[in-house]
């Protein structure tokens, strides 16, 4: 009976181990999948006003969730740059969305191509954000994201 | 031994007919970097991972390189079960005329150099001890390569110095640095470069390259079909071919920038040194963010559009959106930058 109990608790830690590693994923696809949810709902949304609340709501809380990690993360130079280059493409996101920094604003009925936009800028081949996060911080970002 | 050595414990003779006695026209290399953060989402938000996405194209023209030689090198991220026991996780395919003849996992040590392990299983396994008598042509799939040493471009072995020089390097080793490729063809960002066409200067007679970003869809590369039926065709014919098709798919399904360029780098040769030397030294005075995007060289001091023309062939098209929307000419060539 001893031997079973061990065996169906190490299938247990061994599954949990797994799952848990599977789902952690790293910090520039947490990012890719929060920004995916936010232009399925902009293309679902049947109003202009709410798509762009969905899209400046996503864009603040990337920002907030950038600035947690600026101030919590110990970061090397290369990770700092990463960070301030992924940091500023979201604020000129944020900004041509609402006309501001010399952008002109996006009509209504471009809406749904400047966020398949975002998203296609921020899935660039040259993405190579590796910033190296602990597990409690990627948990701090997935809530800040959800 | 030799196994233990190179760390590819699991070798796999996967065709049941014998081994085709013809030798092979031309060779093609596919390279793809798996490891890192490849994930994208299409129109509809179907997750897509990039490099899954390139290997099962670079399978498919792997088998139908009816008159080829091909070796595919898929570099996943290394992976331990439970944290302690390595796992072979990357895997090498080789197909002659078609038929797949070998299928390979391997893992890298920590020692390696960018590509080693890769340049190790060729030498072991390649059945054609001399590809450089025939067309051979270089196609990688992956991230940018950083312009200056950086670490971190593996997520495994992150120690691992991957830049332009290391990869010029890497794919120099597979031929032999007496011998070049006819075509070397980046599915990258911001590799058409004065850096890139400087190192690869030696090793490849064109390169094909985005000076700017280039989406993780990739380019395509059914044209390369052309060499069954023609393998002394023109490299630059057939490079000009792969980026018109990229350019046709990127064009209708992207909203960003789409810039691929071909570069003749005979001609090229012709002021590549020139061109480097003073982008080398806008580098070293000006110290722009090396992860930021490449802007067109032409906004350098320096640049003369008519001097640094010569040899390159483009498609571009400027994104619909963003501070770089209204551009609508590009020189070819990409630069880091400061704001």
């Amino acid at each position: 009976m001893k031997t079973i109990k061990a065996g169906l608790l190490f299938t247990i830690v061994l599954f949990t181990f797994q799952t848990s590693f599977a789902q952690s994923g790293s910090f520039s696809e947490i990012f890719k999948q929060h920004f995916n949810e936010t232009v399925q709902k902009v293309e679902q949304a049947e109003s202009a006003d709410e798509k762009r609340t969905y899209l400046n709501d996503s864009f603040d809380d990337m920002l907030t969730a950038i600035e947690r990690i600026e101030r919590s993360a110990n970061l090397s130079d290369d990770e700092q740059a990463q960070l301030i280059s992924f940091k500023e493409d979201v604020e000129e996101r944020k900004s041509e969305l609402n006309g501001l920094d010399g952008f002109d604003e996006i009509v209504d009925e471009d809406l749904d191509d400047f966020s398949n936009f975002s998203q296609q800028m921020m899935e660039q081949a040259n993405r190579t954000v590796t910033i190296s996060l602990t597990s409690a911080l990627l948990i701090v970002l997935i809530l800040l994201l959800l | 031994m030799l196994l233990l050595i190179t760390g590819c414990s699991t070798h796999s003779l996967v065709s049941q007919e014998p081994v085709p006695e013809e030798s092979p026209d031309y060779t093609l290399f596919f390279y793809i970097h798996g490891d890192s953060d490849y994930l994208f989402h299409q129109s509809g938000g179907e997750a897509i991972h990039a490099d899954e996405h390139a290997l099962d194209k670079a399978l498919n023209a792997a088998k139908k390189a009816e008159t080829g030689e091909v070796y595919i090198f898929h570099h996943r991220a290394e992976k331990n079960f439970l944290g302690l026991i390595p796992r072979r996780k990357s895997q090498f395919y080789h197909f002659q005329n078609g038929q797949e003849i070998q299928r390979i996992k391997y893992r890298r040590s920590s020692d390696d150099l960018f590509m080693e392990a890769e340049n190790r299983l060729h030498a072991l396994y390649g059945s054609d001890p001399d590809p450089a008598d025939k067309p051979a042509y270089f196609l990688y799939f992956g991230h940018e390569i950083p312009l200056e040493v950086h670490r971190g471009y593996n997520a495994s072995h992150s120690n691992t110095v991957v830049d332009t020089k290391a990869f010029a390097t890497g794919l120099s080793a597979f031929i032999g640095e007496d011998h070049s490729y006819d075509l070397v063809a980046l599915s990258s960002c911001s590799n058409g470069t004065p850096a890139m066409a400087k190192y690869l200067q030696e090793t490849a007679r064109y390169l094909l390259a985005s000076p700017q970003n280039l989406h993780l869809s990739h380019i395509n590369f059914t044209s390369l079909e052309l060499l069954n039926e023609s393998p002394d065709i023109d490299p630059g014919h057939l490079a000009e071919k792969i980026a018109a098709e990229s350019y046709d798919r990127l064009t209708e399904s992207v909203q960003t920038v789409v810039s691929l360029a071909v570069y003749d780098l005979e001609v090229t040769g012709g002021y590549i040194e020139e061109l480097y030397s003073k982008t080398r030294e806008y580098l070293n005075h000006e110290t722009p963010n090396l992860f930021k995007e490449n802007r067109d060289c032409i906004e350098l001091p320096f640049f003369d559009k008519d001097q640094y023309s010569d040899g390159v062939r483009l498609f571009y098209r400027p994104p619909r959106f963003g501070s770089r929307s209204s551009s609508e000419t590009h020189s070819g060539w990409g630069c880091k930058i400061v704001d």
